[in-house]
């Protein structure tokens, strides 16, 4: 599998818990604000096996409660997913996956086998701008799919939205958003410009914590669960 | 030269002669002789600077109407001079030039006179009277011949030393020598302050204690210390820490605020100088007291400041308060502590509260300290739910830092945790709240609860241990005077021994041994300084009376506490790799540590004084030794850091080394296999990477790390940048605000046992501060 790194210990990429982070490498999105520019291009990553990263895991064992499959885009390495998750749940740990939704299959086969107990999934934009945010031409029904199999399969998740100054920050996009993903924890994460982004003509400053605070209640009126991730506060209830 | 003059000349040196041959008993005698007013020398002076005779004899025998033999010659030249500038004024003029005026340490100017050199030599060594005079000779040519109008005392004392040298005579020399400040020193300190103690702030009471710490430094490694402990010492053998304070005061002292909750309250210790108060009879004057005893007490302390069981032993005074009231009491003792900027040297004082969660089973029956300083019948017990209020009060004033944002880093928040009871849940509540602190701010020190410590023990300054069961019986538990501390830390360089053993078990265990040996000497004479400053009254504050003959400090129940530096160092010498390479290293290193706590259970049994083997703090001594090493040692010094630009230093006693690439749990692992063999005091460190870590997270990790290894004490440490345009605090070290861009940031970080602005660290810690592995780092 090709991974751009772990990170052995995290406090904040699984809520609540102490977890390991594997970031898979490769992406089937082009969002122009991804700061993760390394994992989604070029040859910067590390060929490995699980076995390899299951020794990582092991080394923090008694520490760690949950390992954290983020990328990159995981699903886009079904079989070292598949094989990874199945490793740390021998291991006792929680999986949680973070993905676009864009491969409802895979994590529907995932679920079925009770290899996640949380999922992350990436909400880009409202449907109309979803195609500039995610850089690619999306086919929506399948980030709609998705979302229907983390309900069914009753495991814990979050839908989140990085918000990126002109370009979803407008309440509309927020309100068109809502309609689109129902009534689901939401969490509005900040953008911030560090370290380059994928996109380079994209000339976005750091999102404001107010206006993302502002944006945030919109959707809690909808009767939404609402978290904000900003610089300033780290994670917080709105 | 005129027949009288030598007359005179040969009077002196017949009784020079003559002085030879007496002994040492007639000195004052003798050179009271050679001093004395005689009209033959009056005539002999005059004509020296050319007058004629006739008028040195009319001169002479006008003197000689007022002045008999009683009379010094240095009182009569006054008179000389006056006559001659009446009768030849040239002569006077002469008379003058020749004179050699002395710049005195009491702000005068005396003449110079060879006598008061061999007086003084005298007086303060042992030295010959031949040696002193033929000294004193030699110094009165050189200045004689030197063209200055007048010769600072401090010049003269130099020379006389220079001249002591000269004769082989070190040892009277250590004792006449001169302990101050090159001008140039005194001049960049007024000029830049230091940066040596992270502490001190640039300001002019700052100044003050620099100067007078760097005398009594010097003072204490001529004076104080035998040639062989200074010796070790400067070689970086060990490290004896804080000389400034080595000849007076003790180092640190945690505190029964109930004492001061019965007796009330002296600043001074005796209210000859200061205002006395009664037993506080409000809850606001009660915590004041508070406030006031652990600043009190810096007077009195060179260390840190704490009181044990706070809020249990203040829970009384709180009963009734709404919880606005109390939370404004915690509110200002906080505020108090943070800004009684006036500690030695204009510092804030060095203090730490350690709070519970609950109130303690030992105290549960002891009677409570009322205000007023009553009793009423009822027990710690009954306050239970007044000792949670006011814990909970004081842990919201913590997370919400000061008026500006700023966390508090003093008092120092230390709170007890037990194992035993996560299961039951029941104090989840009040740890997740100490959680969201550490990762606000990384406030909290945790105090494990761990099953081989002690049931009594309070945590101080830097997380020195003070095991109070041997100390503290129920007539402490019940009068007030659960107290204790460190009177004082030697370290021992753990990488010189393997150094100088190469690789040999038994020399390093003997070298070891004497090592400790010369540190138990120092302790021992610390002991004793302490012991009888408090006999002559010099530590007012400490000495209270607790009954007729027991002070309030002690000296035979405070601690004596043996550290070390770089036993990862020491490891990778002597077997090859270090701490975390390999088991069988780390099971050396285990071996050298339970040989130590040997070594001080020995001493303990010898001495029947409270030894402790502790983890140094080692702010500066990390890096003293390590740059001390490098000069001895060069390459074969293994140092952390950048050896090119001297940035160096060693771990810190027997931590795995800062950067070292290892989980948390394996370092946490093989950290915490020492603790339990550390009976005065271990700490270990997580360092946070994460700018917001979860708190959640966080309680789940510290119940972890108390659960799975055998860590006593420990803190998280997450970094922070202070923006001082618009307030703004940032997790992480950074350069720039990321709020407001203004460049005029400030980085905090734990040193090592307390916060502090990275500005004032020195170069080694800096390094260390780079170097750190940081968890939960992307």
């Amino acid at each position: 599998m090709r991974i751009g790194g772990v990170l052995d210990m995290s406090t904040v990429d699984y809520p609540g818990k102490i977890s390991s982070v594997v970031f898979f490498h490769g992406c089937n999105f082009r969002c122009p604000f991804c700061y993760n520019v390394s994992l989604v291009e070029g040859e910067d990553y590390r060929e490995v096996g699980t076995k390899d990263i299951l020794g990582e895991l092991k080394k923090n064992r008694e520490f760690i409660d949950a390992v954290v499959m983020t990328g990159g885009e995981p699903t886009l390495q079904p079989e070292a997913l598949e094989e990874l998750s199945r490793q740390a749940k021998d291991l006792k740990l929680l999986v949680k996956l973070d993905t676009n939704g864009y491969t409802p299959d895979i994590l529907r086969k995932l679920l079925k086998s009770g290899l996640l107990d949380f999922v992350s999934l990436d909400i880009k934009a409202s449907p109309e701008k979803y195609n500039r945010l995610a850089g690619i031409n999306c086919d929506l029904n399948k980030i709609k799919q998705s979302i229907q199999i983390i309900r069914n399969y009753g495991v814990e998740y979050e839908l989140r939205t990085t918000i990126v100054p002109g370009q979803n920050d407008d309440p509309e996009d927020i309100r068109k958003i809502c309609d689109f993903i129902g009534s689901s924890p939401y969490v509005l994460q900040q953008f911030r410009p560090e370290g380059g982004t994928l996109g380079k003509s994209l000339k976005a400053e750091k999102m404001d914590k107010n206006k993302l605070e502002k944006l945030a209640e919109i959707s809690k009126e909808r009767g939404l669960k609402v978290k904000i991730r900003t610089e300033e506060g780290g994670e917080e209830v709105v | 030269m005129t027949k009288d003059s030598l007359i005179m000349v040969r009077d002196i040196s017949q009784s020079m002669e003559d002085f030879t041959s007496v002994d040492r008993n007639n000195i004052n005698f003798w050179l009271s002789q050679l001093q004395r007013y005689s009209p033959r020398k009056v005539v002999s002076i005059c004509l020296q600077v050319g007058t004629d005779k006739k008028t040195a004899e009319e001169i002479a025998g006008e003197i000689d109407k007022y002045a008999d033999s009683r009379v010094r010659m240095s009182e009569i030249r006054p008179l000389v001079f006056s006559l001659l500038q009446k009768k030849d004024p040239t002569a006077a003029k002469r008379f003058r030039a020749g004179e050699i005026y002395v710049r005195t340490s009491s702000q005068t100017f005396e003449r110079f006179a060879k006598e008061k050199i061999v007086d003084s030599l005298l007086n303060e060594t042992e030295i010959e009277v031949r040696t002193a005079e033929k000294i004193g000779k030699e110094v009165e040519r050189f200045i004689r011949n030197s063209n200055m109008d007048y010769v600072p005392s401090s010049l003269i004392r130099e020379l006389v030393n220079t001249k002591l040298v000269e004769n082989g005579l070190e040892e009277i020399r250590r004792k006449y020598t001169r302990v101050g400040l090159p001008v140039y020193d005194i001049t960049k300190l007024i000029n830049e302050g230091t940066k040596e103690n992270a502490n001190l702030q640039y300001n002019p009471e700052t100044i003050h204690k620099l100067m007078g710490d760097e005398m009594i430094k010097d003072y204490t490694l001529t004076k104080i210390l035998p040639k062989d402990l200074a010796t070790a010492h400067m070689n970086g053998q060990v490290h004896i820490h804080d000389l400034d304070y080595f000849p007076m005061r003790p180092f640190c002292f945690s505190h029964d605020v109930r004492y001061f909750l019965k007796r009330g309250f002296k600043p001074d210790g005796t209210g000859d100088h200061a205002t006395i108060a009664g037993p506080a009879k409000t809850p606001e004057v009660a915590f004041l007291h508070a406030a006031k005893v652990l600043a009190a007490s810096q007077t009195n302390c060179a260390g840190g400041q704490g009181f044990s069981y706070f809020n249990t032993f203040l829970a009384p005074v709180i009963r009734g308060l709404n919880y606005k009231e109390i939370k404004q009491l915690a509110q200002m003792f906080i505020f108090e502590m943070g800004q009684m900027y006036v500690a030695r040297g204009g510092q804030t004082v060095f203090s730490s509260i350690d709070l519970d969660m609950s109130v303690p089973e030992m105290f549960r029956d002891i009677k409570a300290i009322q205000l007023g300083g009553r009793t009423n019948g009822e027990t710690y017990g009954d306050y239970e739910e007044e000792a949670r209020t006011l814990f909970n009060a004081f842990l919201e004033v913590y997370l919400k830092g000061d008026y500006r944002g700023k966390p508090f880093n003093f008092p120092k928040f230390e709170v007890q945790i037990y194992p035993d009871q996560f299961k039951n849940g029941k104090y989840d509540e009040e740890l997740m709240k100490v959680s969201e602190l550490a990762a606000k701010f990384g406030t909290p020190y945790y105090i494990i609860n761990q099953p081989y410590m002690p049931e009594f023990a309070c945590y101080q300054c830097c997380a020195y241990l003070m095991p109070l069961d041997k100390s503290i019986d129920t007539d402490n538990l019940e009068n007030e005077t659960v107290r204790g501390g460190s009177l004082q830390v030697v370290t021992i360089n753990l990488p010189q021994i393997a150094y100088e053993s190469r690789g040999e078990d038994d020399k390093l265990f003997e070298m070891l041994d004497e090592r400790m040996e010369q540190a138990k000497k120092v302790l021992l004479l610390r002991h004793d300084i302490i012991d009888r400053n408090l006999r002559n009254g010099m530590l007012p504050f400490l000495s209270q009376k607790v009954k007729e003959d027991e002070r309030y400090f002690e000296p035979d129940k405070q601690s004596y506490t043996i550290g070390m530096v770089g036993m990862n160092e020491m490891v990778r010498f002597h077997t090859g790799n270090e701490l975390h390479e390999s088991r069988d290293s780390w099971m050396f290193g285990i071996k050298v540590m339970k040989h130590m706590k040997d070594v001080v259970a020995r001493f303990r049994e010898e001495t029947g004084m409270n030894f402790a083997l502790a983890r140094t703090p080692a702010e500066s001594t990390a890096y003293r030794l390590a740059t001390i090493d490098r000069k001895i040692y060069g390459d074969k010094a293994i140092v952390e850091g950048d050896p090119v630009t001297g940035s160096i230093y060693y771990t810190n006693s027997f931590h795995v080394r800062p950067n070292a690439d290892v989980s948390l749990f394996d370092r946490m692992k093989r950290e915490g296999a020492f603790h339990p063999l550390t009976d005065g005091g271990a700490m270990s460190h997580v360092w946070l990477g994460e700018a917001h870590p979860n708190a959640e997270a966080i309680m789940n990790l510290t119940k972890k790390i108390a659960v799975k290894t055998a860590i006593q004490y420990m803190a998280y440490t997450k970094d922070l940048t202070i923006c001082e345009s618009c307030n703004f605090i940032r997790g992480g070290i950074h350069q720039k605000c990321s709020k407001c861009k203004s460049s005029h940031v400030q980085n905090w970080s734990r040193i090592t046992g307390y916060y502090q602005n990275v500005k004032g660290w020195d170069r080694g810690k800096i390094a260390e501060l780079h170097d750190r592995r940081r968890y939960s780092a992307k």
